[in-house]
């Protein structure tokens, strides 16, 4: 699982338990601190009411002093330490009352202690003020009746068992001291231990993980600047070619481009070539078109030929039918005047007489048979002639026809040629459009080709860089493998 | 053909109208005597494709085109009957009995001069012809290649027999009966 970790995880996690304990050594420190501190605050209060309870002591001391002074000499210069007893002892019954609030054995012990006080006090003043006024036997006699020992002795008994239940206390706070100094000791001790312990640990895991994955890590940056290097020495050699192929394209690109302008010279004289063709073309197309009407009216004319003709036909073959009618007529004449003569042949001399009539009627039918068998003949020449004028007329008339209709493919060739032209001027002018846009591009072109040679020369200067930026990654990889896993940078090194 | 030639053409035509008209009144106006030598009125006929004449002494008409009703008969070459002026008459093929192939449907017709007529149709009539008798061979000197013949004439110009009706409605006659 700690393998997928980073390494700020890893550490900040070796810290955080550090961290950790740390803070739980330092908290039972500081509890232990605390405990050591309020025990030394206790100690310091009991030391401070010991002393208070010295001091009551002591001040009922001072003024007994006082008052034994004075009332032996008689001397007032002998009061001052029981003026100053008799007020501090007051004073200081009552801090120690305060001081001693929390304690209720020692708050009846002080009510205890202050009546034998004020009475104390009072048999001082008492024989202090016998003295004064010269009854130095009263004043003896106070002091021998013991009273005011008793008063002493009673205090001190008090005091003696207030001072002992305080170093009671300061005993056992001495042992809670004790106790907790050496708990706190001990957890600091044992907690420092702990924590050096996992300290070591953490360290010891994480430099070990951080070992292997940046051991792994760089060598993969070892084997990808090996790569790189490669890479950038293939870079480097390609970027040689491809400036040198750089110089080559542009090179041609001028060639090109030259190119191009006579290709955009031509174009236009295409152009105006095309135009003139189109021209002549047009006029071509309406020379066609009277061309073309004047053929329409020979169609018309040898039409009517033709219709003339076949009239003339027609005619020449009523001519004919009534020349066989008249030949007919004819023949049957002549076999009249035959039969007439056969009949004249058998009559008498009148008989013969009419013989020779139906002879001359006979001779007068052969000769009009032998006109008509002319007339016939004609009349078959004119026919032929018609048929022949017919057909040749026909064959004109087919001719005619003919020569309509590739006059009129002429035309529509001519009307075809024309548009044709019309789109060869209009291509011919978007060649020259063309081709000068193409001429500009190809100058646009030659200059960004000049442009990506002079980046192909940077690209050639980065590549050198590149390579030597490879080569430090390598060497810097195989630095840092060799201060991460000396072992493997030292066998990458033999390997190399 | 030219005008030139149409002109030509019609002058030839009118000069023979002329011609023809001058024949025709010379004839009437010959003497008699001129007409009286003697003449052989021949029928210039082709049977087939042969020639032959017909003398119209032997003849009692002729007709053309003439409707014959086939009938049956004991003579093969009878074509059928004919119907002239009223009378019914046999028909017999000129051809077949010249030996000639028969004619599958011959046109023209002559009629034999006899008391009973007898019909005989031929292919082709050529010319109406009168002859000197000059010019009529009797046959003596050549043998006639059927007994039908009789006689040669040159006429139309062919060299043509003559062909003997009576002998041939004697044949007929004799196979008849």
């Amino acid at each position: 699982m700690m393998d997928n970790w980073t390494f700020g995880r890893k550490i900040a996690a070796g810290f955080a338990v550090s961290l950790v304990l740390l803070i739980a050594i330092g908290a039972v420190a500081y509890r232990g601190i605390n405990k050591l501190t309020t025990i030394g605050q206790w100690v310091t209060h009991t030391h401070e009411v010991l002393e208070h309870i010295a001091g009551v002591l002591s001040s009922l001391k001072d003024a007994e002093t006082g008052q034994r002074g004075y009332v032996i000499t008689g001397d007032e210069a002998f009061l001052e330490p029981y003026n100053t007893g008799s007020g501090e002892v007051l004073n200081v019954t009552k801090e120690l009352r305060k001081l001693t609030l929390d304690n209720p054995n020692q708050q009846k012990r002080i009510d205890a202690a202050e009546p034998l006080i004020a009475a104390k006090l009072a048999e001082l003043k008492q024989t202090i003020d016998l003295r004064r006024s010269g009854n130095i036997d009263e004043t003896n006699k106070i002091i021998r009746g013991g009273e005011g020992k008793r008063f002493m002795d009673d205090l001190r008994r008090i005091l003696n068992e207030m001072d002992e239940e305080e170093r009671e206390l300061l005993k056992q706070r001495a042992q809670e001291a004790d106790a907790a100094a050496g708990n706190a000791q001990s957890v600091i001790v044992f907690g420092t231990v702990l924590c050096l312990l996992c300290v070591i640990a953490a360290g010891f895991f994480i430099t070990r993980s951080l070992s292997r994955q940046i051991g792994g890590s760089v060598g993969q940056i070892q084997s990808s600047s090996t790569e790189l290097q490669a890479a950038a020495n293939q870079q480097a050699t390609a970027t040689k070619e491809q400036a040198t192929a750089m110089s080559e394209i542009s090179t041609t690109i001028s060639e090109l481009l030259a190119t191009s302008r006579q290709i955009a010279e031509s174009a236009q004289r295409v152009a105006h070539i095309a135009g003139q063709t189109a021209a002549a073309a047009r006029s071509g197309d309406a020379t066609v078109s009277t061309a073309h009407e004047s053929i329409a009216t020979i169609r018309r004319q040898v039409d009517l030929i033709v219709n003339h003709m076949l009239e003339l036909g027609r005619k020449s073959q009523q001519i004919g039918a009534v020349l066989d009618i008249v030949a007919e007529l004819a023949e049957q004449t002549n076999i009249l005047a035959i039969n007439a003569t056969i009949e004249a042949a058998g009559a008498s001399e009148a008989g013969k007489r009419f013989a020779v009539v139906a002879d001359e009627i006979r001779k007068l039918a052969d000769r009009v048979a032998g006109s008509t068998k002319e007339i016939r003949g004609l009349i078959e020449d004119v026919r032929s002639s018609v048929n022949t004028t017919i057909m040749t007329t026909e064959g004109g008339s087919k001719s005619v026809d003919a020569g309509a209709r590739q006059f009129s493919e002429v035309a529509a060739a001519f009307g075809e040629i024309a548009g044709l032209v019309g789109t060869t001027t209009e291509a011919a002018r978007e060649i020259e459009l063309s081709t000068k846009q193409q001429s500009t591009a190809v100058e646009q072109v030659n200059v960004a080709i000049t442009s990506a040679a002079q980046a192909t020369k940077e690209t050639e200067a980065s590549s050198g860089q590149t390579l030597q930026t490879a080569v430090e990654l390598s060497s810097l990889s195989h630095a840092l493998l060799r201060i991460v896993q000396p072992q493997t940078a030292l066998a990458s090194t033999n390997v190399r | 053909m030219s005008d030139n030639e149409l002109r030509v053409d019609s002058d030839s035509a009118a000069g023979a109208a002329t011609a023809l008209r001058r024949a025709f009144d010379r004839s009437f106006a010959v003497a008699a005597s001129l007409q009286a030598q003697r003449l052989e009125q021949i029928l210039a006929i082709r049977v087939g494709s042969d020639p032959y004449a017909l003398r119209v002494s032997e003849i009692a008409g002729l007709h053309v085109d003439v409707e014959i009703v086939p009938v049956p008969g004991p003579v093969p070459q009878l074509l059928g009957i004919v119907g002239l002026r009223g009378t019914l008459l046999p028909v017999y093929d000129l051809a077949a009995l010249l030996r000639h192939l028969p004619a599958s449907r011959p046109r023209w017709l002559v009629l034999m001069r006899m008391p009973q007529p007898v019909g005989f149709a031929f292919d082709t009539f050529e010319a109406h012809l009168q002859m000197p008798d000059a010019t009529i061979a009797d046959g003596a000197g050549e043998a006639p290649p059927t007994a039908f013949l009789r006689g040669m004439v040159r006429a139309a110009g062919a060299l043509r027999p003559i062909i003997h009706l009576t002998s041939l409605v004697e044949s007929i006659k004799d196979k008849n009966s």
